[in-house]
């Protein structure tokens, strides 16, 4: 198998640029980006936003600044992930108590700011953004959430980092439950633009029922119903001949090829990692023990049995 | 602008237009509930049904007004109508007709059971229970005031040197007799607040988000208000449909002071929507960018007020009131040119303002994330002396002392000193309740304490003995309603919420120690029966919420005033 490259940020060289400025210590480079894609693009300003709070020397570039409404937002997004970093990424019983009061003070810290920003600057779509992540985390209630991303995607539709975010929201394990996550994630499909990367919410619908199901799920995913599903989402989303790549479409493939995977129809996984070709993101992974070697295999698989079929 | 043309009888007089031949007019006296402590709570508000006891509304377009520091009687009509029920009114209060004292105080209680609203405990958490903060409670005193009581308030507030008469009336008319005797002008009480400055919050019922804040009185206050109900209006109803009636008023308090109230109702489904738009709204106004044409909007409706053609009679009443607290009212002129002069920096200011003084009510959920920190659940007094242990919760103790009464919890404690105490209520069956002016209170259930708790009775008895006054003794309650710990203790009632799984102490001690104005929880029960017996799809959530209420009563708080909103109501599950 060839080298895969699973750092998204060598196939988008200008958010690159932005994590080598944070470990030169180099504002200017990351003030201008960013400010510019906050408003602009907001997709690219969270690639960006979360680029910068993960690499070292994030806090000490920030606290350096004057206090912005940028350096306030990317300070605000750094607390978000101190906050999941005390919690961890495991299912709410697995948290202890201890953890819990560290992640919901970390929120807090983080959601003041936030609150404010918004309030400063109602279109700011980075900051309603971080919202519906701290609100999750701060388990502000299911209307409230859906009161945040109706106001987010009155100024930025189609925005998938948002919608990824609140998709999360609306599953059982946090406010939600199965039908208003599938609900979320066909209305998008159906509602957003042509060639949007909607589609992935469908898979990312499909793999959270998966796992909620536990040891009863089996093969949920394997259902035929389920599988063209994901291909009609594929369809109107990587497949669609308005698709446009952008920042987007490594994450985007990926999540297709995982569920396919899931579902053993290699010779579906295989259109996505043709498309991949050498690069992906275990993102889409994340829920398994070992991520690269569930990909590996999933690919593997893909590109001998998939070519069979 | 009305002008105090002249005096009546030694009283001052507002006089302005009739409008299309009808008469209106009022007295107005400086005096009202927040002039009263707790033990004599609703003795303004039993002068002014004394003092009406001869007019009959269902005939004349008369009423009588107890507010926090006026009290009105005001009537409508010709011009002999006017003066007849003036005439009396200044009668019935030269000579009030105490024999109608106790038909009057069970009419005051029957009033009581329809009043309040789902938002009452805002008045106790700023104010405690005392002056502003009495606007909570019950009218306790209703229980100890007697003739002389009654008789003694009225020659000290309802004088001719307490009042004001206005009148809506071409000229002064003849006929009138308003002899009062003389007194002297009393100053409205000092707008002291208890609680700490900085944006806080409490927690309330299901279904309502209110606030209130305490500004200086301006122009630029009342277009806040205004902008800040169009942007309720089109964050919570328009937008989201969160919420059917969101609501913002500005109340003026005293000479310099005002009240900002907003409220939003909402579905329960909706709640926390309704609390983050809420949130957000008012962080808009303070740091956002705010339209001019909201502010345009909003001075266009002031406006239209100020344009009216009967200006001068239609705020006559609000012109007695000001003269009496000794607020400089503007002249229509000048009125008119500070609406014109309020821009975005000025309502801005005053989001400020109302942001530095915020206390919000809010459903279930604390909001510190948005920068409220909550009411403190205790006052932390706690007396020495000898301790009487919770039977079902050996952790909670009761302590009495010659100092005071206190209730101790390993999260906190409460307690209420005899010497800053404002009432002590007495049972017969020996419940004793303390309340201290800051509006925390200790409840004393004997039956709930192990071992013999005669001493502690009489320990409370005797602090309390050189202040006589404060006791307010109540009528003996159906033996049904003493609380007593059941044998054996029925099963721990399973927690349905994420909030409910705290300690058992945490509980208890929020219901015993808790700032909880008595008479507001009673309204907020009130209220909460309502709400859900109104709707009998609920009936699993009233058993809920009268549940953990009831248990909450039992155990610490407040059961001495259970029997009131529950009478004909049976409990709806056993006591745990």
């Amino acid at each position: 198998m060839p080298d895969i490259e699973f750092d998204p940020l060598v196939q988008f060289p200008e958010i690159g640029a932005i994590r080598s400025a944070v470990r030169a210590g180099a504002w200017e480079p990351v003030a201008s980006y960013v400010d510019e894609w906050r408003v602009d693009d907001p997709q690219r300003a969270s690639l960006a936003a979360w680029t910068v709070v993960e690499t070292d020397g994030a806090e000490a570039l920030l606290t350096a600044q004057p206090r912005t409404q940028l350096t306030r937002t990317l300070a605000a997004a750094l607390r978000i992930q101190e906050a999941w970093q005390i919690r961890g990424s495991g299912r709410a019983s697995t948290v202890s108590d201890e953890q819990w009061v560290g992640f919901r003070a970390k929120l807090v810290a983080a959601e003041r700011e936030l609150m404010e920003l918004a309030a400063i600057d109602p279109r700011d779509g980075l900051v309603a953004y971080l919202r519906l992540t701290s609100g999750r985390g701060l388990g502000l209630g299911l209307s409230e959430a859906q009161r945040r991303y109706a106001r987010l995607a009155a100024i930025c539709p189609d925005y998938i980092s948002a919608q990824m975010a609140h998709l999360q929201t609306l599953a059982p394990k946090w406010s939600g439950s199965t039908e208003l996550m599938f609900e979320f994630a066909r209305t998008a499909v159906k509602e957003g633009r042509p060639g949007s990367s909607a589609g992935r919410l469908v898979a990312l619908a499909h793999l959270e029922h998966w796992l909620d199901l536990g040891d009863e799920g089996g093969s949920y995913v394997e259902r035929e119903e389920v599988q063209q599903e994901l291909v009609a989402a594929a369809d109107a989303s990587v497949f669609h001949p308005a698709y446009e790549p952008g920042l987007r479409w490594i994450t985007d493939h990926s999540y297709f090829a995982c569920l396919h995977a899931i579902g053993g129809r290699h010779d579906l996984t295989r259109r996505h990692f043709e498309a991949l070709g050498p690069v992906a993101d275990l993102d889409a992974w994340s829920y398994f023990a070992d991520p690269r070697a569930e990909h590996d295999a999933d690919r593997a698989r893909a590109l001998t049995e998939g070519a069979r079929a | 602008m009305t002008t105090q043309h002249s005096e009546v009888a030694g009283i001052p007089l507002l006089l302005g237009p009739a409008l299309d031949g009808r008469c209106a007019g009022g007295l107005t006296f400086r005096v009202g509930y927040a002039d009263e402590t707790l033990a004599t709570s609703g003795i303004t508000h039993l002068t002014e049904h004394l003092a009406l006891h001869f007019s009959d509304p269902t005939k004349l377009h008369s009423n009588g007004i107890t507010g926090a520091n006026t009290t009105t009687f005001h009537v409508s009509g010709t011009l002999e109508e006017v003066v007849t029920f003036l005439n009396e009114v200044a009668a019935a209060l030269r000579d009030l007709p105490l024999d109608r004292l106790e038909t009057e105080k069970s009419v005051l209680r029957t009033e009581a059971a329809r009043r309040g609203g789902p938002a009452d405990m805002l008045h106790a958490w700023r104010f405690g229970a005392r002056d502003y903060g009495l606007a909570s409670y019950a009218e306790l005193g209703l229980h100890r005031i007697g003739r002389e009581d009654v008789a003694a308030w009225a020659a000290r507030w309802f004088t001719r040197d307490n009042a004001v008469l206005w009148l809506a009336a071409d000229g002064v008319p003849d006929g009138l007799d308003l002899a009062l005797p003389a007194g002297r002008r009393h100053p409205a009480p000092a707008v002291e607040p208890w609680l700490a400055p900085g944006p806080t919050h409490y927690l309330g019922r299901d279904g309502v988000v209110a606030a209130s804040a305490l500004i200086e009185r301006s122009t630029a206050g009342r277009v806040f208000v205004s902008v800040l109900e169009q942007a309720l209006y089109r964050e919570l109803r328009q937008v989201g449909g969160y919420s059917y009636s969101p609501t913002a008023s500005y109340e003026p308090l005293d000479r310099s002071s005002a009240v900002v109230y907003a409220f939003a109702d909402s579905l329960p489904e909706k709640q926390d929507a309704v609390v983050g738009g809420f949130v957000d709204v008012l962080a808009g106004l303070r740091l956002g960018p705010i339209a001019d044409d909201d502010i345009v909007a909003a001075v266009n409706r002031l406006r239209t007020m100020l344009d009216h053609p009967d200006v001068a009679t239609l705020r006559l009443p609000a012109d007695a009131v000001d003269l009496l607290l000794g607020h400089d009212n503007l002249t229509d002129e000048r009125a008119r040119a500070e609406l014109d002069a309020v821009d975005a920096a000025a309502v801005r200011a005053v989001a400020e303002e109302v942001h530095a003084s915020s206390l919000l009510q809010v459903p279930r959920r604390a909001i510190d994330w948005a920068g409220y920190v909550e009411a403190p659940d205790y006052n932390d007094i706690a007396v020495t002396g000898t301790s009487y242990r919770f039977i079902e919760e050996p952790e909670a103790q009761v302590t009495a002392d010659a100092t005071g009464v206190s209730v101790g919890t390993p999260a906190g404690s409460t307690g209420v000193l005899w010497s800053d105490a404002v009432a002590l209520t007495t049972y017969p069956d020996g419940a004793r309740t303390a309340i201290g002016s800051d509006g925390y209170q200790v409840h004393v259930e004997p039956n709930l304490l192990a071992g013999d708790t005669t001493a502690l009775v009489a320990a409370i008895d005797a602090g309390v003995g050189s202040r006589p006054e404060i006791v307010v003794p109540l009528p003996a309650r159906d033996p049904e309603r003493i609380p007593a710990v059941s044998e054996p203790p029925a099963a721990e009632p399973k927690k349905r919420t994420e909030e409910a799984t705290g300690p058992r102490w945490a509980q208890i001690a929020a219901t015993v120690c808790g700032a909880l104005a008595l008479g507001s929880l009673v309204f907020f029960l009130w209220g909460l029966i309502q709400h859900f017996t109104d709707d009998g799809a609920a009936s699993e959530e009233l058993t809920r919420v009268l549940g953990r209420g009831l248990r909450a009563l039992l155990l610490g708080g407040l059961s001495v005033w259970f029997h009131r909103i529950g009478q004909g109501r049976k409990p709806a599950t056993a006591p745990a």
